[in-house]
């Protein structure tokens, strides 16, 4: 077989760079925004990836990690009390704002845990940084939000309600890409830093109220459990059910489904980054269409020539088809290589994760050969427009 | 001799009304087999149409055209594209050989569209071709590399791919110098003749009428001999 797409593609090199730099485009906002919306939906989910529990206790009206109601904290002894249960932990997650050293507010979610507990931790920290949160006023918090909190580092510090919280340990990788800015602390530190302030009474000073034992008046928003080696999870999910009014048990994994599921339904994230994908698609549909047209265009008669000699149709979707997948590939291959380097630069610089997996890059290339041969659709349909009697005009 | 091709009553008529125009009136001739013939003309005097009726690319208004014993006004459209794939070689003024491929797969691309000259084969019988019109040695050149009338005969060798029965030839001297024009008539005549091939040339050299068995006129459409 001679080659002739292959050949017709790299007469023009200008012509095909063109091509190639409307490929790319298109790879790389399509890989870009699946990756972004891929991304976005597994950081929803990050914390409970994080924890090793086999099940989450939460309040019935839980909609997703971020947004739930308080529980009894009595419920954590009664859960411990359950058949099968080998372990239970509290956890506490609450909306509150944090005030920088330059008093600017900053909207944040505090994540209270046992930092001596073995079923969460907050992403990669050592036993030094766990055992530093255990002080009072004391805060861990993600590389990538030290700039949204208006804090350099560690010993840097701010204000949470009347408490002054001073960083002492830093992680990655556990912040989601559209949320409040995570900071993580102690159980206790988490409850005086969300307890309601106190009344603005005339000559009485506002004062933090000092860290202690949790009791009865207290609330948390997740029991988190181990089950015992060999446990059945669904049958405990079912006592933990009945021994726990007003909650609800789900294991791990339908936890951080329930979460991500509300993300990718509740909001309109998906449709906007699909519409982003959608205008990649286009754009090089229409880039690639019009190179493919005009080379088509330009060997009209070289075409005509074989609709005269007798050529099949079949000869014709064979040349423009080979095109279009060459330039599917030689565009493919850089736009999936550039949108892999701004998704480690987004990592390393910004802290937002894109989500190029396997499947990702796979579905991408499936979308660009698509594309590709959609758009040589048009341009196979001019060669078998041609005319054949366009051969004897000189 | 026997008859390559017979013409009868062909008219060809385009646009209607107020805006019609015969552009063939009752065209009659007979072609045999191996015959050299020429048809000469004005330009605008109806010949290209008549080679593209007789090419089974255009469908006559009315009249019969029969080749090879197959009537040609009765086949549908693919069937006329296998007829010209079996039977028919084109050599056009203007070459329309594809410029990012060598003589060789301009050759090849042709002869590869026959069902029994696929891979290996397709290769060996292009290079035969080319080396059968004198291009053996500049087979890898690209169409670029070559001058007018070496281009010319890379398009003959791609006519002659299809081992085809009839040749049609299209002004094939009017893009070259007389020298190689005349070569390039006499290719023609030399390769047709062996191959026991007819050939229906429309030309307005006057030239090569010396090399042609058979010289007819036309004139707004009508053949006169």
């Amino acid at each position: 077989m001679v080659p002739l797409g292959r050949k017709n593609l790299f007469e023009d090199i200008p012509r095909f760079l063109v091509a190639q730099a409307g490929v790319l485009f298109a790879v790389g906002l399509v890989a870009i925004q699946l990756g972004i919306f891929d991304g976005f939906v597994k950081s929803a989910g990050l914390a409970i990836d994080e924890s090793s529990a086999d099940i989450w206790v939460a309040a019935k009206e839980m909609l997703y990690f971020e947004l739930t109601l308080p529980m009894p904290y009595q419920r954590l002894a009664q859960a411990a009390r359950v058949p099968g249960v080998a372990r239970a932990e509290p956890m506490i997650v609450q909306t509150t704002v944090w005030r920088g050293p330059d008093h600017k507010a900053e909207y944040i979610r505090v994540i209270g845990f046992h930092p001596s507990g073995a079923l969460f931790v907050p992403g990669p920290v050592t036993s030094k940084d766990l055992a530093a949160l255990r002080a009072p006023n004391t805060a861990l918090v993600d590389r990538s939000n030290l700039k949204a909190l208006n804090v350099g580092g560690i010993g840097g510090s701010g204000r949470i309600g009347a408490s002054h919280v001073r960083i002492v340990a830093l992680t990655h990788g556990t912040q989601p890409i559209i949320s409040a800015t995570f900071i993580f602390a102690s159980l206790e530190n988490a409850r005086t830093y969300l307890a309601p302030p106190m009344p603005r009474l005339p000559f009485v000073f506002r004062i933090a109220s000092a860290p202690g034992g949790f009791g009865p008046g207290d609330n948390i928003s997740y029991i988190l459990v181990k089950a015992t080696p060999g446990a059945n999870i669904s049958a405990l999910k079912a006592r933990l059910d009945a021994a726990l009014p007003g909650t609800r048990a789900y294991t791990k994994l339908e936890m951080a489904d329930r979460t991500r599921a509300y993300w990718r339904k509740r909001t309109g994230l998906g449709f906007v980054l699909g519409l982003g994908a959608l205008v990649g698609f286009i754009v090089g549909m229409a880039v690639v269409g019009q190179i493919l047209y005009t080379s088509v265009a330009d060997h009209i008669k070289e075409y005509g020539t074989l609709k005269a000699i007798g050529a099949p149709d079949r000869l014709f979707y064979a040349i423009v088809i080979e095109q279009a997948a060459l330039m599917a590939l030689t565009g493919y291959v850089p736009g999936i290589g550039l949108s892999l380097l701004v998704a480690v630069w987004a990592q390393a610089h910004r802290g937002i994760l894109i989500l190029i997996t396997p499947a990702t890059a796979a579905l991408v290339f499936g979308v660009t050969l698509g594309m590709c041969i959609l758009a040589g659709g048009f341009a196979v349909q001019r060669a078998l427009r041609v005319d054949p009697a366009i051969v004897f005009k000189a | 001799m026997s008859t390559s091709v017979e013409a009868r009553n062909v008219e060809m008529v385009y646009g209607s009304g107020a805006e019609r125009v015969a552009a063939l009136r009752g065209v009659s001739f007979d072609l045999s087999a191996a015959e050299f013939l020429l048809l000469m003309g004005p330009s605008g005097s109806g010949k290209t149409t008549l080679v593209s009726i007789v090419g089974g690319i255009l469908s006559p208004s009315s009249g019969a055209i029969s080749a090879f014993g197959a009537e040609l006004t009765s086949m549908s459209r693919a069937a006329r594209a296998r007829f010209r794939l079996d039977n028919i070689g084109f050599v056009f003024q203007g070459f329309n050989l594809f410029g990012a491929l060598t003589a060789r797969e301009n050759v090849q691309l042709a002869v590869g569209l026959k069902d029994c000259c696929k891979g290996p084969e397709s290769l060996r019988r292009a290079c035969a071709l080319l080396a059968e019109v004198g291009m053996g040695e500049k087979a890898d050149r690209l169409p670029r590399e070559l001058s007018a009338g070496q281009k010319q005969r890379v398009a003959i060798a791609r006519a002659l791919a299809g081992d085809p029965k009839l040749l049609l030839a299209d002004e094939p001297t009017a893009s070259l110098d007389a020298e190689s024009g005349r070569e390039i008539v006499e290719l023609l005549r030399s390769r047709a003749k062996q191959r026991g091939c007819a050939v229906l040339t429309v030309t307005h050299d006057s030239r090569i009428a010396e090399v042609a068995d058979r010289v007819l006129q036309m004139e707004d459409g009508i053949l006169r001999p």
